[in-house]
């Protein structure tokens, strides 16, 4: 599940708990939320467990709840039951006994040695002497029995919703000046700059509204490549939007709202690294900052291979935003794994979205390299008439608007396919062609419609 | 009476190695006059195109950093050869920005060149409706001297149909403090329209009707700042099958150099 997506469930989550965290996994998708001493709010444990699941269920989330004392039991009664379960105060190692020792939360390989030896449930695994169980099977095993039985504690760490930063200015009297509504940003920039200095924390989106009395506000969004708290560089993205931005009137007040942070990353040389890869690397930063601010987040893309015949769907585009925002996404993953143990006492829930999809990611690797494709691809297929030697063969010769050419040289078909399922499908003939002038274009015939199109430009 | 100096003898008594000299001497004389004008810190690094016979034609064997390289062509006929030759210039580190606000560079096409698809940006400026056709809208300049002007841009690829010299002469500028290389993929209509480019391609693709159906290009130099304007064509075949580029004739000299100046 997405990581993003999880913080956020925790945040709603808050109505519960005062304390919502998320599992310290390499995947995490439960949430865990400590009850203690809040359940009577609810009317008792069981009505709010079945209010958790009811409220997931509206947010379009299947999910398994589960009441325990320890993060492990509840995480690993969620795992094997269907059901929402509540095991009795201080009954968990009588709930765990049955349970596969997988539920322990253990390595695979730890799980495949367990299960050559014969010992398959939890309690089999602590019938065994408990000073032999580290030499045999490892540290890591001995301490996940003893937090699901609650011999050692697990703290959850909480997940705290940021508080927004943001700083507004009030104008009395309303300006017009162009170089006070630029200093008055640079100073509400100043502003907001603190707080993420105190985070080590960059800004990668901020948003701008300037009021005009009697008008709707004026928005725009200054969006970064990398976090940054430069000033300048953020200083000269504003200008670039207020460059283009045509207020109806003279400006009342102005706030700046900081939308998307990410850590600062220390930008330390490597050792060999050249001083002149360094500075390549920041000014490519800053023109795709530039870029993408004057021109549009969808202007500046990245694309990718996607695996798909169709050549419209063969390849998708992701903005610099996705981009960074994928990046940050790995950078979060990976700072979460290294986090602390954690304590626990009761609910867990495990989302299963049946909606989720999974893609499979187009790369460099993933494309057929024999696919000869044209460099040139038109957003549309341009329909033109063709003549053929036999129907629907290659063409010899084609009206393109008011031009007719001759096909010097053809070579086809490839056959193009999209499956049934797709609305719409697309069967296509593919023929590269050769004109007089010195054009290779690239043609289909259309199956179901029986016409022609020209499709692309080699 | 007939008066005889030894500093202007007439060219009859002139021996065919002195000649050969004295042509050499001006050409090299006219090469350092022309040099002299780049700025001063030039160190005259030179990028390859990595396709060797191309690479030959130029003076430098190669392209001059932070220059700009006009590909003439009919339309289309010059991209595949122009993103060849962009392919190798990208270096370790350094990315491909092409300025597509026709919207139709394909990168499946541009992977199978062999341009790793994490190192190319597409910038995608929206054109005006009354901006279609043949003018070059403001934020397709503005974003083409952006990335010309960039020092983490290897290489910037666009196609340009009318530029007046004022701009060309910014677009220069812009190439010269960025380091990189700027491709311009222009109409041959713009032939005789002035340049602020170091080198000026002439491409037309060759339709020989064989079997093989590779893809031929005639490359010619129309203009080169620094000598050899002109005086050479090199005959191209890429095969898509092996991702490469040969000759398929030796280089030879033009058959007209007033033809291959316009």
């Amino acid at each position: 599940m997405d990581l993003g997506l999880l913080r956020r469930l925790a945040h709603r989550c808050c109505r519960y708990s005062p304390r919502v965290g998320i599992e310290d996994s390499e995947a995490p998708d439960s949430l865990l939320l400590e009850i203690t001493g809040g359940a009577h709010l609810f009317g008792g444990e069981a009505r709010m467990v079945r209010q958790v699941v009811a409220d997931f269920r509206r947010w379009g989330f299947i999910v398994r709840a589960t009441v325990a004392d320890t993060i492990g039991a509840a995480w690993a009664v969620a795992r094997t039951a269907a059901g929402p379960i509540i095991i009795p105060p201080g009954r968990q190692a009588q709930a765990l006994s049955r349970l596969p020792v997988e539920a322990l939360r253990i390595s695979s390989e730890v799980v495949e040695v367990l299960r050559a030896l014969g010992l398959w449930t939890i309690g089999h695994l602590a019938a065994l002497p408990r000073e032999t169980l580290p030499s045999r099977f490892g540290p890591e095993i001995l301490r996940r029995l003893d937090q699901a039985c609650g011999h050692i504690p697990e703290p959850i760490v909480p997940e705290r919703p940021e508080e927004p930063i943001e700083a507004a200015y009030g104008c009395e009297p309303p300006i017009e000046s162009r170089a006070a509504i630029e200093l008055i940003l640079q100073r509400l920039l100043a502003r907001v700059m603190k707080p993420l200095q105190l985070r080590n924390a960059g800004i990668l989106q901020m948003d701008i509204e300037l009021s005009v009395p009697k008008e709707e506000p004026t928005q725009f969004t200054v969006g970064l490549v990398r976090p940054s708290l430069d000033q300048k560089r953020l200083c000269e993205l504003l200008r670039l939007q207020l460059e283009r931005v045509r207020l109806k009137g003279r400006l009342a007040g102005a706030t700046l709202r900081v939308i998307r942070t990410a850590p600062l990353e220390a930008d330390q040389a490597a050792l060999f690294e050249a001083a002149e890869h360094r500075h390549a690397r920041r000014d490519l930063d800053s023109l795709l900052n530039r870029l993408g601010n004057r021109l549009g987040p969808r202007a500046v893309l990245c694309p990718r291979l996607s695996p798909d015949y169709q050549p419209e769907q063969a390849v998708e585009y992701a903005t610099l935003a996705e981009q960074v925002s994928q990046k940050s996404h790995a950078r979060s993953k990976r700072s979460l794994h290294g986090g602390s143990s954690r304590k626990r006492k009761d609910t867990d829930g495990q989302n299963k979205n049946g909606k989720t999809a999974y893609f499979v990611r187009g790369s460099l690797s993933g494309c057929e390299p024999n696919l000869r494709r044209p460099v040139r691809l038109f957003p549309e297929p341009v329909p033109v008439q063709v003549w053929s030697v036999v129907p629907h063969g290659p063409p010899i010769r084609l009206q393109w608007g008011n031009r007719n050419q001759q096909i010097v040289h053809c070579e086809g078909p490839e056959r193009i396919e999209t499956g049934w399922w797709r609305s719409p499908s697309v069967a296509r003939d593919y023929f590269r062609a050769d004109t007089q002038d010195g054009q290779r274009l690239w043609l289909f015939h259309a199956r179901d419609e029986g016409s022609w199109f020209v499709h692309g430009e080699f | 009476m007939m008066v005889m100096t030894d500093d202007f003898p007439p060219r009859s008594a002139e021996q065919p190695a002195s000649r050969v000299l004295t042509l050499q001497r001006l050409a090299g004389q006219l090469q350092k006059l022309e040099r002299n004008s780049h700025p001063v810190g030039d160190s005259c690094s030179v990028i390859s195109s990595g396709i060797d016979v191309l690479d030959q034609l130029l003076p430098d064997v190669g392209f001059r950093a932070g220059s700009l390289i006009e590909w003439m062509a009919e339309k289309g006929s010059a991209d595949q050869l122009a993103l060849l030759a962009a392919r190798s210039a990208l270096g370790e580190d350094r990315v491909l920005i092409v300025i597509d606000d026709e919207e139709t560079l394909y990168p499946p096409a541009t992977a199978a060149l062999g341009i790793d698809l994490r190192r190319l940006i597409l910038v995608r400026p929206k054109r005006s409706p009354s901006a279609r056709g043949k003018t070059t809208c403001v934020e397709t300049l503005w974003a083409l001297e952006q990335a010309l002007a960039s020092r983490g841009v290897a290489v910037t690829f666009c196609r340009l149909e009318k530029l007046s010299a004022k701009v060309f002469r910014r677009l220069q500028l812009a190439a010269e403090r960025g380091r990189g290389l700027g491709f311009l993929i222009r109409p041959h209509t713009a032939r005789g329209e002035p340049s602020w480019s170091d080198v000026r391609f002439g491409i037309e693709t060759m339709n020989e009707g064989d079997s093989s159906f590779a893809r031929r290009w005639r490359v010619e130099v129309l203009r080169c700042r620094r000598g050899a304007a002109g005086e050479r064509f090199a005959l191209l075949e890429y095969d898509d099958a092996t991702n490469t580029v040969r000759p398929i004739a030796p280089t030879l000299p033009a058959v007209s150099p007033r033809r291959a100046r316009a």
